[in-house]
């Protein structure tokens, strides 16, 4: 079987013909917890749709654990190793927390009841409670337990911390690098909260208008990308054409902010050799990499 | 696993038999006032009419989730769950069609347990041969228009499917004018029923399980197919 837990191939998907997907490629490596970005309408969603079987593609492919998420006799294989919470964490409004866990359990044999138990305790899970009376934040909650609980080795999660408070974050960030820690759970979830992605993604993916625009190991992404400041003396003009690899620039009066990502030492030997120019050199953050990258495709 | 699913449709489904009992009750117990004056086959459409909606409400075809009581625009966010589940669609329609369809002869039964009652205290009396031959041309014939109501849910947005199965019975109604007698269910249910000692219309009946058939099968292709 293939490295990647995850793998589409110029995956296409329109709807009422507006292109949502445009020859998605996207790798998920197993073991992994990948953070999926993208702004509103970039395609998280159709994706995710996609590699859980509730949509058919235009073209190109889309496998999980090696399987075609397309074909329904697979896809029912893949989903029974995987843990799903959706965007909207809506779940049956006549059933109760109990019988929610109840039902699921029934579906997933190698269920994990000691899990079960540990997040009924650390989030505090009303039992008896009718899901309509649950809070946003305690239907996340259950929607996590559900998906952890399933022994999946992959969870598929849409804006996991969505409608949570900063407490309950820090328990679900927890709680998933835990999960993943400890076993061979691979993670991929999609969300708005850079910080978070940040704070506990190994990898990570950049979807704009349907295509992957940035993809990789999040640490060789913030060594590959480097903010270079230069300060230009007085009556020098910034050349045209700088070394290939400036992603963007930003001038502000006698400073320009260079975006690079690759060549940065060349790129720095070419700023420095402007007469009477400083240069300095920083590391970026991973909301710089994203905002770059979508405000410039 | 099934035995889940049959959980989850007995939830969604509970709600909306509970009407269907009430609406039964109602009507016999407006039979029983009516009396001896109620001629037999007042209490034939009476059960037919109530058969009409007991098929639209307690149809369902496992993916959406339904609501008891208000229906609401869109799917319900909870149909990504039900579908994010490692169960066939055809499993999930196949056991939400077979719970509503026991409860349709669970109503039917009571009805025509109401009817009986009714014979007894001044409709006239009945056969037992002629009220049990009743009962099933009205589950035979019923099974074709519940099946109508499952495939309607297919693709009916749930604000709109009570009206939309309605307008459907409506046209099969009307379609049946057309239809030669010995296919008729509604001629079978009416005024051909063995309950005002007519034989057996085998036709309509094998006629009305061939079209429940078409229809099951229609609602697997679209939900097989369907996005969502």
């Amino acid at each position: 079987m293939s490295d990647f837990i995850i793998e589409t191939h110029q995956l296409t998907k329109s709807f009422k013909g507006q292109p949502a997907l445009r020859g998605l490629d996207l790798r998920v490596p197993a073991g992994s917890i990948f953070g999926f970005l993208g702004r509103n309408g970039a395609g998280k969603t159709t994706t995710i749709k996609t590699l859980m079987g509730l949509l058919q593609p235009d073209g190109g492919t889309a496998m999980v654990f090696g399987m075609p998420a397309t074909h329904e006799a697979s896809s029912i294989k893949i989903r029974q190793r995987i843990g799903f919470v959706t965007e909207d964490k809506e779940l049956y409004p006549y059933m109760t927390v109990e019988q929610i866990i109840r039902f699921t359990r029934a579906f997933y044999p190698k269920w994990r009841v000691d899990l079960e138990r540990r997040y009924l305790q650390l989030f505090e899970l009303p039992l008896k409670r009718k899901i309509p009376d649950l809070s946003k934040g305690m239907r996340s909650k259950l929607m996590l337990l559900l998906a952890i609980s399933r022994g999946a080795e992959l969870l598929i999660l849409d804006e996991p911390t969505d409608g949570l408070d900063p407490a309950a974050i820090e328990d679900v960030l927890r709680e998933l690098v835990r999960s993943a820690a400890s076993g061979d759970t691979t993670i991929f979830f999609s969300s708005h909260q850079l910080h978070e992605v940040e704070g506990i993604a190994d990898h990570i993916g950049i979807i704009d208008r349907g295509k992957m625009i940035v993809t990789g190991a999040l640490d060789d992404l913030k060594a590959q990308y480097q903010r270079i400041q230069v300060v230009l003396g007085d009556w020098v003009s910034p050349p045209e054409h700088w070394v290939d690899g400036v992603e963007h620039i930003r001038q502000e009066g006698r400073v320009t902010s260079i975006l690079a990502s690759r060549n940065v030492d060349a790129i720095v030997q070419q700023a420095q050799s402007l007469p009477g120019a400083t240069v300095e050199r920083f590391p970026v953050t991973l909301k710089e990499i994203f905002l770059e990258h979508v405000r410039s495709n | 696993m099934w035995q889940m699913l049959i959980y989850k449709s007995w939830m969604e489904t509970r709600l909306k038999l509970l009407y269907a009992l009430l609406l039964i009750g109602g009507s016999s117990a407006l039979m029983f006032s009516v009396g001896a004056k109620a001629p037999r086959s007042q209490a034939v459409v009476t059960a037919q009419f109530v058969l009409l909606l007991l098929a639209g409400t307690l149809s369902g075809s496992g993916i959406k989730t339904q609501p008891a009581f208000t229906a609401t625009k869109g799917l319900h966010g909870s149909t990504y769950y039900t579908l994010s589940l490692p169960v066939a669609r055809l499993l999930l329609l196949a056991t939400r069609a077979t719970v509503g369809w026991l409860e349709l002869t669970f109503g039917l039964g009571l009805q025509m347990c109401g009817l009986w009652a009714l014979s007894r205290s001044g409709v006239g009396s009945i056969e037992p041969s002629g009220m049990l031959g009743h009962a099933a041309v009205m589950l035979a014939c019923g099974t074709w228009l519940y099946f109508t109501g499952v495939f309607m849910d297919t693709f009916l947005d749930e604000q709109w499917r009570n009206q939309g199965t309605l307008v459907m019975f409506a046209l099969l109604l009307w379609l049946s004018s057309h239809t030669p007698d010995a296919i008729n269910i509604f001629k079978a249910m009416n005024e051909a029923s063995p309950l005002l000692g007519h034989a057996m219309p085998w036709g309509a009946m094998a006629f009305s399980f061939g079209m429940a058939s078409v229809m099951f099968f229609a609602a697997w292709k679209v939900i097989e197919r369907r996005e969502y």
